[in-house]
């Protein structure tokens, strides 16, 4: 499973805190779980769903944000956003 | 992806996870004190441990019974006697580190439950918590029932100092938001309760413009805090039957051992321990016994004197 070229976005039914270095998400249609931490490069590219729509935004963002170059973090990024997905965090959408 | 929560992302979480329960269950809610004080202005940004929502009465079973299948369980133990009736029910879940705390009324507001939380649900607003829209009473409506929950416990100095820091940020409010908190007192039967607050504010308190279910007398000797201690024992006593006495007397000598957990623990004392928290409790009851028997019968005349 792959998100390149795809848009990626929060999924519509989560309430979420920005806490100490760490986004806590809670998916609303599945109060039965627990909220899901996310830690430090996770909790990033959450942030930077606020600005990006595209996987290749996101990345852009990530990197700036911690000042490396692209190619470093781009499988982290799609590797988080194929998780997240998975999991019902976010949701893909084929880029128009 | 899962870690313990502290309260700064719990609470604001369980605001959000509150709205969506009762939306799901068709039971309207309004979100209360605690941070959305802080987002209206009505108090400082400070930490909280509880998530307070207000329910339309007819609601409460509904929306606990629905907590109760994700886990949230009531963790209250009503035993023991209370001057004005329970107001709330706590519920508490083994993953999260705050309580949720659902009110079905609010003490001080007079008037019939459902009426009033009809009164603030026509006046609502909505704050955003967690990146919701969560819905909440106005900033008048509010600022009464934060009010209200200070003046109940007046007698103890920090309710008194967040009353007078209440004060001072409706006085910096337009005037016209004192006299719609004086209208609105009126519609909910908090006339009396407010008027330390509505007189503070330069308008005076006027008649109720509907009808109070609740005793005028059962909040103003709730308010007694001075003598909280006890009063609540005095004047459960003297509401019991007389051949109920023994039983309600040995009840609140021995007194259950879930009483004395301590706040936020779900352990129950035992052996030595029980017998240890037993024993001060029973030395602070007949310490404070004089002066709540006392404030009882001074508030009991006062309320002849003003019903002849």
């Amino acid at each position: 499973m792959t998100v390149r070229g795809e848009l990626v976005r929060r999924h519509p039914d989560v309430a979420w805190v920005e806490g100490e270095q760490r986004v806590v998400v809670c998916r609303l249609d599945r109060l039965d779980r627990p909220p899901a931490v996310l830690n430090g490069s996770a909790a990033a590219i959450w942030l930077a769903l606020d600005r990006a729509s595209t996987v290749e935004q996101v990345v852009q963002e990530v990197a700036a944000r911690y000042d490396v170059d692209l190619a470093v973090v781009v499988d982290d990024v799609e590797g988080w956003l194929v998780d997240a997905c998975r999991l019902g965090l976010a949701v893909r959408e084929p880029a128009s | 992806m899962s870690a313990a929560l502290d309260l700064s992302e719990a609470v604001p979480l369980g605001y959000a996870v509150l709205a969506r329960v009762a939306d799901d269950v068709g039971v309207r809610v309004l979100g209360i004190k605690g941070p959305v004080l802080a987002l209206q202005g009505l108090r400082e940004p400070r930490s909280s441990a509880d998530v307070d929502v207000w329910v339309e009465p007819a609601g409460l079973r509904t929306l606990t019974d629905a907590l109760e299948r994700l886990g949230w369980h009531d963790g209250g133990f009503y035993d023991t006697p209370v001057i004005v009736p329970m107001h709330s029910v706590n519920h508490r879940h083994p993953a999260w580190p705050c309580e949720l705390d659902v009110h079905h009324y609010f003490p001080g507001f007079l008037a019939d439950p459902s009426e009033v939380f009809d009164v603030l649900w026509e006046r609502r607003t909505s704050v955003e918590l967690a990146h919701r829209t969560i819905e909440v009473p106005d900033p008048t409506a509010h600022a009464a029932i934060a009010a209200l929950h200070y003046l109940r416990d007046a007698g103890r100095g920090t309710r008194r100092g967040e009353l007078a820091g209440l004060v001072e940020r409706l006085r910096a409010r337009p005037t016209p938001f004192a006299s719609d908190m004086a209208r609105l007192a009126a519609e909910t039967g908090a006339s009396e309760p407010l008027a330390p607050l509505l007189t503070s504010l330069g308008v005076t308190p006027t008649a109720a413009t509907r009808p109070l279910v609740f005793s005028i007398d059962d909040w103003r000797l709730r308010t007694r805090a001075e003598v909280e201690t006890g009063l609540s024992w005095v004047v459960g006593l003297s509401r019991t039957p007389w051949r109920r006495r023994p039983a309600f007397l040995w009840r609140g000598v021995f007194l259950d051992a879930r009483q004395f957990r301590v706040p936020g623990e779900t352990r129950v004392p035992r052996g030595r321990e029980l017998a240890v928290a037993r024993w001060r409790r029973i030395r602070r009851g007949v310490r404070a016994l004089p002066a709540a028997v006392k404030g009882y019968r001074s508030l009991r005349r006062g309320g002849r004197d003003r019903e002849g």
